[in-house]
């Protein structure tokens, strides 16, 4: 095996079936997994461990656009989250740092209907990131490109994961 | 990276047979165990034809301790030297324990561990843990009328590592094989979900004697995973109880209580809530005084309560990824959801009438009957599967007492995640690593799982050294962490368990010192173990040299012929280290084939099945 896409018989790519990369995962899953191997010797068992921990990793890996297209640039020899690196463009922190700032707003206002709003244009924002990461995968764009748009998608998902954290609490 | 090994399960060449296998939900106020006899789920009773064996253990002047039923008798009679609730220590520091309040029994600090101070002897949670499980074992024995090849045991599913680990220890301790440890919540929904068939999300909502568990769950194509499990540790039936014993205890203005006063109380507000359940008013007398509370007022005092157990079904829901919509069942679990109020709080929450048609009391224990029958392996075909979480993140301390996570909560596990670190300074050959478990940033709001020394690292200049700490996670959701120093051509590999779980040799010296198990038993049941291990190996090799012996040249076929033969020369010898080492060899001899044999099976796993067949 090479990588995670191949375990699941997928094609490498940022573009996946999901519903063939759950099928193929439970299948997978379902082989070796240490309860089939409950009455097996404990060097077996210790492999089925391992196995299953491989294919557990790699599912996560290939479930969600975010992990799928890090995974995508490590596989190409670029870490998108390498903590040597940190550079980001100006005019996109600034942007974060008012979103931060109107999230603030809201939370001290608890206004359930905005935050609803900006829940959702978060949430464009995210959607509009993985649909140009795929469009650049799929038209071989240079690395640094898809790793900055990659970098700015975790932005985005942290901030909707805060947002509807916040959600919960008042509902 | 790893390559999946190749071995097909239950391709076993021995004859089939039924193999002795139950389930034991180890509660917090009542134990059970069960077994699938004849297709059936059994629970196994008592001579009074009673499946619940009340979680108490005596531990008087006698030679051994008295559980169950009979035990209950001298609560009142001789409360410290009778323990109730003991899942309630398990895996505490003497700390945490020290804090608890109305607290009856002399503990004493040992290290990690918390004794209790008996008539018997300095006991920990784990040896009376264990005498509970030793009779629920000889239970299902004579009833079954042989010896069982292992249990699962449950658990709540918001266990931590070290109540985990104390479980297994119990088990150990008991001389029972744990199958698995089971998560309650999952349990039931193996109870429900094999009669119903129903494919969907579901909820389950358990509140037990002395935790709460909140698990949603996806049951689909024979396979049951876990999505979302939350709860708290310490927040049960026990709680409520005790809201009633304080009302009491203010309205009646009573001052310090004796123990005995103490457990008392518990016992007569244990039943008013339990009266409350289908009356509107309760009431007990009480040091000469009565005391009166009705179901409004009762409502009004557990408020609070329920709040919680309902918002830690929201973030549960969260973590899911799944709306209250979506939940197509919420299944009720634990004697405490008898209660009115909470069937009613979370029906109106999930606006659905909740699932209580399969005992409370009874459904996880039989939910742990029905997957250990599976993982003995009497049951081929239409096994389901389970895939469970990990209910707590892991993590390492960094700098200024921040904990960094590696492991994210709700991680479906099997899992194992590394880290790479270095050397800060010249010449460097130690480090230490702290690891913790809970969801909180700083290292004081969460639980210390234990510090490892690392040792050994060759000198070399800073920043140069990569350690890989492992940090691996199995099935019955316990940790283990290894480390290992990587440069070139140095390696240096080091297991650690953390350091509130018991070593090989401390289980082994407890069985000898402990007052509460006999000791004849132990070697031969050691013997026993090994020569067990021993088979499955010869078994396994065998089927390896069956399927790929053309993988390996003579020289190498001839080795492992020789430690194979030589190993079943020593399992004659009935001695243990013997046999032990003789395993040991054979394995390091034939990993050089296993190696050749990952390499070739690796194409078959991609082309051996068709995807199509898993897809909806």
């Amino acid at each position: 095996m090479q990588n995670y896409f191949e375990l699941f018989d997928l094609k490498v790519g940022f573009e996946i079936d999901n519903s063939l990369l759950k099928g193929s995962y439970q299948a997978q899953i379902s082989r070796f997994h240490p309860d089939k191997f409950v009455a097996k010797s404990s060097s077996e068992q210790i492999q089925a461990l391992q196995n299953t921990s491989l294919i557990n990793s790699a599912y996560d890996a290939l479930k969600s656009p975010l992990e799928r297209a890090s995974y995508l640039l490590t596989l190409q020899g670029v870490n998108p989250f390498d903590e040597k690196d940190t550079q980001m463009d100006s005019h996109f922190l600034l942007a974060q740092i008012e979103l931060r700032e109107q999230l603030e707003e809201i939370k001290s206002q608890q206004d359930e209907l905005t935050l609803d709003d900006y829940i959702e244009s978060v949430q464009q924002h995210i959607d509009d990131h993985v649909a140009f990461i795929s469009k650049a995968f799929a038209e071989d764009e240079e690395l640094e490109k898809i790793k900055n748009s990659v970098r700015e998608l975790k932005f985005y998902e942290q901030l909707k994961k805060e947002a509807s954290r916040l959600m919960d609490e008042w509902l | 990276m790893a390559l999946l090994q190749i071995s097909e399960p239950g391709e076993s060449t021995a004859p089939h047979h039924h193999k002795l296998a139950c389930g034991i939900d180890l509660g917090t106020t009542n134990s059970l165990v069960a077994s699938v006899m004849s297709g059936q789920v059994k629970l196994f009773t008592d001579d009074n034809n009673e499946a619940m064996m009340p979680s108490v253990v005596h531990c008087g002047q006698g030679k051994k301790p008295i559980v169950g039923c009979d035990a209950c008798h001298y609560a009142t009679t001789d409360p410290t030297n009778t323990i109730m609730s003991v899942k309630r220590f398990m895996g505490l520091g003497y700390k945490e324990v020290s804090s608890m309040k109305n607290c009856p029994y002399r503990l004493l600090e040992n290290g990690n561990n918390v004794l209790f101070q008996t008539a018997l002897g300095d006991l920990s949670a784990v040896e009376i843990s264990a005498s509970i499980l030793t009779a629920l074992k000889s239970r299902a024995e004579a009833t079954l009328g042989g010896d069982l090849v292992g249990a699962v045991i449950t658990v709540p599913a918001y266990f931590n590592d070290a109540q985990r680990q104390s479980t297994k220890d119990a088990a150990t301790l008991a001389g029972i094989n744990v199958l698995r440890l089971l998560n309650e919540p999952t349990a039931a929904a193996i109870a429900y979900g094999l009669e119903s068939g129903e494919e969907g999300v579901h909820a389950v909502y358990d509140l037990g004697g002395g935790t709460f568990d909140i698990s949603i769950l996806s049951f689909k194509k024979g396979v049951f995973q876990v999505l979302a499990t939350g709860g708290d540790s310490n927040l049960g039936g026990d709680d409520f109880d005790q809201l009633i014993a304080d009302d009491c205890k203010k309205v009646l203005q009573l001052g310090e209580l004796a123990p005995a006063q103490i457990q008392n109380l518990k016992l007569f507000s244990r039943q008013a809530k339990e009266t409350l359940t289908s009356n509107d008013i309760a009431e007990f007398t009480f040091a000469d005084k009565t005391y009166q509370i009705t179901k409004a007022h009762f409502d009004a005092l557990a408020e609070p309560l329920m709040k919680r157990t309902l918002l830690l079904t929201k973030r549960a829901l969260r973590d899911a990824s799944v709306d209250l919509d979506d939940v197509k069942d919420v299944v009720m679990v634990g004697g405490s959801t008898r209660m009115p109020i909470i069937r009613k709080q979370v029906g109106a929450l999930f606006d659905k009438p909740v699932l209580c048609s399969i005992d409370p009391d009874e459904v996880v224990a039989k939910g742990a009957a029905i997957q250990a029958n599976i993982l003995a392996g009497n049951k081929s075909k239409d096994d389901i599967l389970l895939l469970d979480v990990l209910p707590l993140s892991l993590g390492l301390e960094t700098m200024g007492g921040l904990v960094e996570k590696v492991i994210h909560r709700n991680t479906t596990i099997p899992i194992s995640r590394a880290q790479e670190f270095t050397t800060f300074k010249d010449g460097q050959t130690g480090m230490s690593i702290h690891v913790y478990q809970g969801e909180r940033e700083l290292t004081k709001d969460c639980r210390s799982l234990g510090k490892f020394e690392l040792k050994g690292i060759p000198p070399m200049v800073a920043g140069s050294a990569r350690i890989l700490v492992e940090f691996q996670v199995d099935a019955d959701g316990l940790l283990s962490v290894s480390a290992s120093e990587k440069t070139s051509g140095v390696k240096a590999e080091i297991a650690i368990k953390p350091s509130y779980g018991l070593s090989e040799s401390e289980v082994e010296k407890m069985l000898k010192d402990s007052v509460i198990f006999a000791q004849e038993d132990v070697l031969l049941r050691q013997l026993q173990e090994q020569k067990v291990d021993a088979e499955r190996t010869l078994e396994a090799i065998d089927s390896a040299l069956n399927a790929d012996k053309s993988l390996l040249d003579e020289t190498m076929l001839a080795q492992i012929l020789d430690a194979r033969e030589h190993l079943q020369q020593m399992i004659a010898t009935n001695d243990i280290a013997k046999i032990k080492n003789s395993v040991e060899a054979l394995e390091a001899t034939s990993a050089k084939f296993v190696e050749m044999r990952m390499n070739k099976s690796i194409m078959s796993v991609m082309q051996g099945h068709s995807v199509e067949e898993f897809n909806e």
